[in-house]
């Protein structure tokens, strides 16, 4: 279903490094060129500054909505790889519950979110489980999508010699199904990201979401903007970190992208 | 086409069924209705406040569907123009990926500083999500053109613009309704979270307010409406694709 942004998803990390330099180096001109108000656009040298002088909130938002994160994304990866595997080996239930997983995906999440504050109380765990809300069905879909697209030729052989179920499994449809559920997990990083951020403007008092929000309501547009670059770094690390995984696992399409 | 007749049957059964199991497990087991509210007290509830359940649904449809236009005018003349520059195409990629690994939830209270807490930042998220979405989806699709036909149809003579509205739209169609598919609901959920943070119209406001006054009947009210649009508009959205990418 997501294979249509896969080709330019494989950015290399040499020309996304020189793309963040770029983007740097055209916000610092155009600021000190065009005079932008510190209200709209802050420079660079001012968000360091913030950022040096007082680190500690900062810190601890990050710490802690990166761990919202990984947790609701790791259990997300688990489920969506599971289920996946389930409803492609039992059409029954992929009839059954696919449509639910489609609707599931229709409730806006921060309305949800109130609710699942209500039910987890305001923990660390209410937020994790809204960034597993967000991640498990891209993972699902993706990991389908790939167990589908197994050649029944093979699969016949493979049945030819013998092969059990779990060993068509671990053997052949997993490992076919890498690329896309790569592709997957890459969407996943930045909605399960999303989801930590939002879950914590439920009255939370930690978080790089809770720092978004206070900043938005002091009209401190320096915080505002440290807070969005540790957003992005949080998530861009955790991309890259994916995208490297995805190198080494998938060795083979690595060579062919060399030989493109 | 019966097997998927089948299929669509098997997943009203499993809706159904899974609302019927909402419903009776909360009566019986006397779940308190600010934990879950049974399914017909939802129901019940949108009926009696229509009118102005109604009129927040319509503010947030206008705003995500304004956004939903911009962003898809935007994000399709964006990868027209990418697509004539390769050299531009190579540099805007990476910065644009890079825009793009920070969830859209993050610059909306920055949004709603620059653009006030009217309708313009509501537009101008959904507008960027969709934006996005469909420029990747554009781009990919665009360049998915065999190299053999272009220059084939160039050898007849057909210059740039030709072979854009006869070779490439064409190819990169499907792409492009995939995106176009994807961000409905994308559309109206980021509505709703910028509403949330900051309007006076709305079902984000709607819920926001409910949230604080604990008056949960009305959130799970919210919510549903929310949820039936957003499928509405996908439904809609997919059928047009259907209808427009008849080959596939």
């Amino acid at each position: 279903m997501k294979a249509w942004i896969a080709p330019i998803m494989r950015g290399n990390s040499f020309r996304l490094a020189l793309g963040v330099l770029a983007m740097a180096l055209a916000w610092q001109l155009s600021v000190v060129l065009f005079k932008v108000p510190v209200h709209y656009l802050p420079s660079l040298p001012l968000i360091a500054e913030r950022l040096s002088h007082y680190p500690d909130p900062f810190i601890a938002g990050f710490i802690r909505t990166a761990s919202e994160m990984l947790i609701g994304l790791a259990v997300g990866t688990l489920f969506g790889l599971l289920s996946a595997v389930i409803m492609q080996r039992y059409r029954m239930v992929r009839h059954l519950l696919l449509p639910l997983f489609i609707i599931s995906q229709t409730i806006p999440v921060i309305a949800f979110g109130a609710i699942v504050v209500m039910w987890f109380g305001n923990s660390l765990l209410a937020k994790a489980v809204i960034a597993f809300y967000l991640t498990f069905f891209t993972i699902t879909v993706n990991t389908l999508a790939g167990l589908d697209s197994v050649d029944p030729k093979q699969i016949s052989l493979l049945r030819s010699f013998g092969a059990s179920n779990q060993q068509l499994l671990w053997r052949l449809q997993l490992p076919s199904a890498l690329p896309a559920f790569f592709t997957g997990l890459k969407l996943a990083v930045a909605t399960s990201l999303s989801g930590a951020v939002v879950g914590e403007w439920f009255g939370d008092t930690t978080g790089l979401g809770v720092l978004l929000l206070q900043s938005m309501y002091n009209e401190d547009t320096i915080s505002l903007w440290s807070a969005i670059l540790l957003v992005a770094l949080l998530g861009s690390v955790c991309f890259g970190v994916v995208a490297a995984i995805e190198k080494r696992v998938l060795f083979w399409q690595h060579k062919q992208d060399i030989n493109h | 086409m019966s097997q998927s007749q089948s299929g669509r049957l098997w997943g009203l059964v499993s809706v159904l069924g899974c609302l019927v199991i909402w419903e009776v497990s909360v009566r019986q087991l006397d779940i308190p209705s600010y934990l879950l509210p049974p399914f017909s007290d939802i129901v019940i509830q949108v009926s009696q406040n229509f009118p102005s359940l109604m009129s927040a649904s319509a503010a947030t449809l206008s705003a995500a569907l304004s956004g939903f236009a911009i962003g898809t005018l935007a994000g399709l003349l964006l990868a027209i123009l990418l697509t004539f520059s390769p050299v531009m195409r190579q540099s805007l990629l990476s910065i644009i990926v890079a825009i793009n690994t920070v969830p859209m939830a993050a610059y909306a209270p920055l949004v709603i500083l620059w653009f006030g807490v009217g309708m313009e930042s509501k537009v101008v998220i959904v507008a960027c999500e969709v934006g996005f979405t469909v420029l990747l989806g554009a781009l990919s699709g665009l360049a998915q053109v065999d190299r053999r036909s272009i220059d084939l149809l160039s050898s007849f003579g057909a210059g740039r613009w030709k072979i854009l509205w006869c070779l490439r739209l064409p190819t990169a169609l499907p792409a492009i309704m995939t995106a176009l598919r994807l961000s409905t609901v994308r559309s109206i959920i980021a509505t709703i979270v910028v509403e949330m943070l900051g309007s006076y119209l709305g079902l984000g406001w709607t819920l926001y307010q409910s949230v604080v006054m604990s008056n949960f009947l009305t959130v799970w009210s919210a919510i549903l409406l929310a949820s039936v649009i957003s499928l509405l508009f996908f439904a809609s959205v997919a059928w047009i694709e259907r209808r427009v990418v008849f080959w596939q």
